[in-house]
């Protein structure tokens, strides 16, 4: 089987937010709708102080919460693992919201709103909502470039080697933090980094079994 | 449906989405991807644009090319198409009707045709050109660097400018603008220049163990070839390269470094200092071939602080020890390493040459460092004298002097440590200093262009293999010192010399007062407090007249705008090309000009970077071009194109094809003749087929975006390869500092001459001197990830970005300190200056701030109505800062970056 998964190498992590713009960018996000976050703390006292960098996505959770809690099935989890949306079946209720530990979903209610507020949608975000349309009054989410990988995988690409078949994020991080691919082949990039380097999970304390690993050191 | 080819050749098809309204999506008649290069800063990384039916709408980093990511591209880069988008974009050309300016005032603005605008540009700057050259000042930025042909072409064109220098000078109508604003890298890029031959310095990343950076986010984000950096520190943490960053702020670098060393501002250079102290008087490490060979530290020096020079032919003298005599400094030619080895100068003693003692200047430096004790430089930047012990000791272990590699059967020093330093560090009236002090922590233990060590973005080329063109010479100049003549952007078709032999001042009366100080790069002097008092005294007889600004919102970057204002509102006629109405413009601009974008232009220029973006180390030769993706819409222009047309119109059109065949150094078969249809494509030919043979024509490199080539390791190493020598001890100084005191007494202008000292020193600045103690903090700005110069504010994604970081809208302060002000995160304050200027804005509380200091991104505030999405957003800092004669570099002119201030809480409005 092939479970999808992404390691966040946080010490090549230098937080220029290349992943949650050029998310924004593919999927011609709206205003204020983000499927790519990045976290931005400290920890310590000074001067014994940690900066702390944390990019943020759906974690594509095999115990997924927001499978659970919705009703009417449009999220599901597929045989790859990834958590999908069906907008058509999406009712917008937003149980999936409260449900999800991670605050990874968003309800999408405006589909008019502008990114220049009161001087119309340009041209980018027109050709955007016919390119690639969201549904007003449904929840979104990252979801793994989904559109990518099914795409690549019919032209024989390998998602997370194959630029074309890889989440935009991954391609678009300039330290090259990201790595993509398959957890449940032991021989992948991401399962050696994730043994090799101490690959953790966010908050296991939930148990969802992300997909999403992060490498601290 | 119809799918497109992408720049290989391969098709690209359609995007499927997981949504089940396909029938819905619009008919795809067009779907291409175009190689070109970002110009969101000055880093020129490698992209490729998607365009679908007419609309551009991705941008990624090339990932063929190691220019740039490999790939990646960083938020700024990606924000690109909400500039090209952008609703608030210039349409038309432009006219102010209200004949108030000022920096708040409502300018009016009223549509006029093009030709209304040609016809009053060209009428009033050829007469303003009649009268007298120096009366036009250009200015431009450099996220138009790529473009600094460009302006150097109008340089040439509209001034009577024969020479081709960098630094000092400026008789003509010239005037950049600096990049991260504050003149950016004034004392860096000349110490670069000098000791790399480079624009700028990085480590090695790719062997390099220890990285040491003083205010530099080289690596994170910012500053030269950015995503490179990125990507290569990357890969480097990883590897286990150790880095260490003094900063006040544990942000950008110091966020991701191993050791994050809090101090004040301005103290960068006492710190280093005494590190170099320690290695050399503590640790008793330095490297004894690269002192030796490839410095003057064996140049003999008198009394008086002169070389001793052979009579015969005024070369400076070494001690030969093998010979027990004294001999010039090349009496033996050192062509490579092995050489090298076998060379025996004295570095240390003392010597009678001709009845004359002398000691070899390495000598006079051991003892001139002694003084910077680790406490000293405790007590001046607050850093632990034991923690300047240990960095120092780490620094010095981890070059590993006398190791060497052997790569592609040459054997050359490996060291791996490197100390950078940059805007942060070099922004301070010690700004020339403070970059010696960190460059001779390279020079000490040799790790100069050497693998592992600092190097310069590439130096040294020996051409494109099939023309031998663009060959980057290095040459041994005056004294044995290193010159060259490709400097900075655009150097390697330009020709541009490099800061040695390094001029000296004269005083022609400029407003710019660069003709005195001839080792400034730019000049503080039109916008400062105390202009009219020096233009008096030195007795300039003429003002500005005509000012074109191009992309560049000088008064909100480059100066007080309080200060400012009186100052732009002086010049009779001011032009300004933009992408918006900023500031400047909106304040002082008489005619405002829409420009094109960089995804809607023809440009060989953003790709000759050599000193600054190319790739460094034995990463391969690059050489992208740019290309319009989408054409311009309504009656935008791009500035080349409206400037040729006024020179034509001031009958300028022979020089202007003179012009830019000399200035390109077009070669003789493709010349552009009058007559011919000039066009930016049609100069970008020529200049590549010059570059690299007629089978690269411009099409070609539209088809493929770049050429490549591979790099030696005589180029990328070149140290060891090139006989020639940099300073340890500037000589130099001692004349130019008795020309200036001359000059200077003559007009009576106070200078502090003490910095024209040739062994570095410690020189506090104005902020760590003055006795105002209710001013209790340092505050400065820096230069956020997010943004370059005041432009990228107005990106919605970026802003987007800015509001939910915690830092860069906000006023940061440490947390202990702020608590004992009564003030907490999210309270507005009122920062003042002892000038009395304010500014005000919200706080950010960290940990991770020294006690003593605040920071503020830089070019924040935007208060113009022409960007709607920056208006309001951060505070300007540049408000707070004194800009006269004594808050400067006396030696580069840098202005002086930090101002003591006190807070106070105020209401939120």
């Amino acid at each position: 089987m092939t479970r999808w998964g992404m390691v966040i190498d946080l010490r090549k992590c230098v937080g220029c937010y290349a992943c949650m713009v050029s998310c924004k960018q593919d999927h011609f996000l709206p205003p204020n709708i983000f499927w790519n976050r990045l976290v931005v703390g400290e920890t310590g006292k000074y001067p014994t102080v940690t900066k702390q960098l944390y990019p943020v996505l759906c974690n594509h959770c095999d115990e997924a919460a927001c499978v659970k809690a919705c009703p009417t099935g449009a999220t599901s989890k597929r045989e790859d693992g990834l958590v999908s949306i069906n907008y058509d079946e999406c009712v917008g209720c937003r149980y999936c919201l409260i449900a999800c530990p991670y605050q990874q979903r968003t309800y999408y209610s405006n589909g008019k709103k502008e990114y220049f507020p009161g001087q119309g949608l340009t041209e980018l975000e027109l050709i955007g909502q016919e390119l690639y349309p969201l549904q007003p009054g449904t929840v979104v989410k990252c979801n793994f470039c989904m559109e990518r990988i099914d795409q690549g995988l019919a032209k024989g690409l390998i998602p997370g080697a194959d630029r074309e078949a890889t989440p935009v994020c991954v391609n678009a991080c300039p330290p090259k933090a990201r790595t993509f691919g398959d957890l449940d082949d032991p021989d992948s990039e991401i399962s050696t980094l994730i043994k090799h380097r101490k690959g953790q999970q966010l908050h296991t304390e939930y148990g969802t079994d992300p997909s999403v690993y992060y490498i601290i050191r | 449906m119809k799918d497109g080819n992408d720049c290989n050749g391969v098709p690209v098809t359609e995007i499927k989405h997981e949504r089940s309204e396909m029938s819905k999506k619009p008919e795809i008649q067009e779907d291409v991807w175009i190689r070109t290069q970002c110009a969101r800063c000055y880093a020129d990384c490698a992209i490729r644009v998607r365009r679908v039916n007419g609309v551009a709408v991705k941008i990624e980093g090339e990932p063929d090319s190691d220019m740039g990511s490999r790939g990646g591209l960083c938020a700024k880069g990606l924000a690109a198409l909400q500039v090209l988008y952008d609703p608030n974009r210039l349409k038309v050309p432009l006219r102010r009707t209200n004949p108030e300016k000022g920096l708040y005032v409502d300018p009016g603005w009223k549509e006029i045709s093009w030709e209304e605008a040609l016809t009053e540009i060209a009428d009033k700057m050829k007469k303003v050109l009649d009268d007298d050259p120096r009366k036009l000042q250009m200015q431009y930025t450099t996220s138009r660097a790529g473009q600094n042909g460009t302006l150097f072409a109008f340089k040439r064109l509209f001034g009577d400018v024969k020479e081709q220098r960098y630094f000092g000078g400026h008789a003509g109508p010239y005037f950049s603008a600096g990049g991260g604003g504050l003149f950016c890298g004034q004392g860096a890029h000349e110490i670069g220049g000098l000791i790399w031959a480079s624009w700028s310095i990085v480590p090695e990343f790719e062997r390099c163990n220890y990285a040491m950076f003083f205010g530099s986010n080289k690596g994170t984000g910012s500053g030269h070839s950015s995503n490179m950096c990125m990507r290569r520190a990357a890969q480097a943490r990883v590897r286990g390269m150790k880095t260490v960053v003094f900063d006040p702020q544990c942000n950008f670098n110091s966020g991701k470094a191993d050791e994050w060393v809090p101090l004040i501002p301005g103290t960068d250079l006492a710190a280093a200092l005494a590190m170099c102290n320690v290695i050399v008087n503590e640790l008793g490490i330095w490297d004894e071939v690269f002192l030796k060979t490839k410095t003057n530290s064996t140049y003999l020096i008198k009394s008086d602080g002169r070389y001793v020079r052979d009579e015969k032919t005024d070369k400076p003298l070494v001690w030969d020890n093998s010979q027990g005599e004294a001999v010039v400094y090349d009496a033996k030619s050192i062509p490579d390493y092995a050489t090298a080895c076998t060379i025996d100068y004295a570095l240390e003693g003392e010597f009678e040459v001709n009845g004359v003692k002398c000691q070899p200047a390495f000598q006079l430096l051991k003892e001139h460092l002694k003084q910077y004790t680790p406490e000293m430089a405790s007590e001046i930047s607050t850093i632990p004298a034991d923690t300047i012990r240990r960095l120092a000791t780490e620094f010095a272990q981890a070059a590993q002097v006398g190791s060497t590699v052997t790569i592609d059967g040459h054997q050359l020093p490996f060291r791996p440590a490197s100390a950078i330093v940059f805007r942060g560090g070099q922004g301070h009236e010690n700004s020339y200093h403070t970059c010696y002090a960190v460059a001779l922590l390279n020079l000490i233990v040799g790790s100069c262009d050497v693998p592992g060590g600092t190097v310069g973005w590439p130096a040294r080329g020996l051409g494109y293999p099939d023309t031998g063109k663009l060959e980057l010479p290095l040459e041994m100049g005056k004294d044995g010192l290193l010159e060259f003549h490709h400097f900075g952007a655009s150097g390697p078709i330009i020709k541009r010399d490099g800061p040695w032999p390094v001029h000296m001042p004269e005083n022609h009366h400029h407003l710019t007062m660069t003709d005195i100080f001839s080792m400034a790069l730019q000049t503080f002097v039109p916008t400062a407090e105390d202009r009219e008092e020096l233009w008096a005294k030195n007795q300039v007889d003429y003002r500005i007249e005509m000012l074109v600004s191009w992309g560049c919102n000088t008064i909100m970057s480059l100066a007080n705008p309080q200060v400012a204002e009186e100052a732009y509102k002086e010049i009779p006629f001011t032009v300004v090309f933009e992408l918006f109405s900023s500031e400047l413009a909106e304040g002082f601009a008489d005619i405002l000009l829409p420009d094109t974008c960089f995804l809607e232009e023809s440009n060989f220029a953003e790709s000759i970077g050599c000193n600054f973006n190319y790739p460094y180390g034995m990463e391969d030769w690059y050489f992208h071009i740019m290309q319009p993706v989408v054409e311009p819409q309504y009656s935008r222009r791009n500035i080349a194109v409206v400037m040729w047309e006024v020179a034509k119109r001031m009958g300028l059109t022979e020089r202007l094809y003179d012009t830019l065949n000399t200035v390109y150094n077009i070669a003789d078969e493709y010349k552009i003749e009058p007559g011919e249809d000039l066009t930016t494509e049609l100069v970008c030919d020529r200049v590549v087929k010059t570059l690299f043979g007629p089978e690269h024509d411009w099409d070609w490199f539209k088809e493929h975006g770049f050429v490549s080539w591979p790099k030696k390791v005589e180029e990328a190493y070149w140290r060891y390869f090139v006989d020639c020598r940099v300073p340890i001890y500037s000589e130099f100084l001692l004349d130019i500092r008795d020309k200036m005191e001359e000059i200077t007494k003559e007009i009576g202008i106070d200078v502090d001459l003490n910095q024209y000292t040739p062994l570095t020193s410690w020189f506090p600045c104005t902020i760590h001197a003055e006795d105002i103690p209710e001013y209790d903090l340092y505050c400065y700005s820096y230069r956020d990830t997010l943004h370059t110069g005041s432009h990228t504010m107005e990106q919605p994604w970026l802003d987007e970005a800015s509001l939910m970081n915690p830092y860069t809208y906000n006023i940061t302060m440490n947390r202990d300190t702020a608590k004992s002000k009564g003030i907490n995160d999210g309270d507005v304050i009122e920062v003042e200056s002892p000038m009395g200027y304010k500014v005000s804005g919200t706080v950010k509380t960290m940990e991770g701030q020294h006690p003593l200091t605040m920071g503020m991104a830089a070019c924040s505030g935007h208060w113009g109505k022409g960007m709607p999405i920056a208006h309001g957003k951060g505070t300007n800092f540049n408000t707070l800062l004194s800009f006269n004669l004594q808050k400067v570099d006396p030696i580069v002119l840098t202005p002086e970056n930090c101002v003591r201030v006190k807070v106070r809480k105020v209401e939120r409005s």
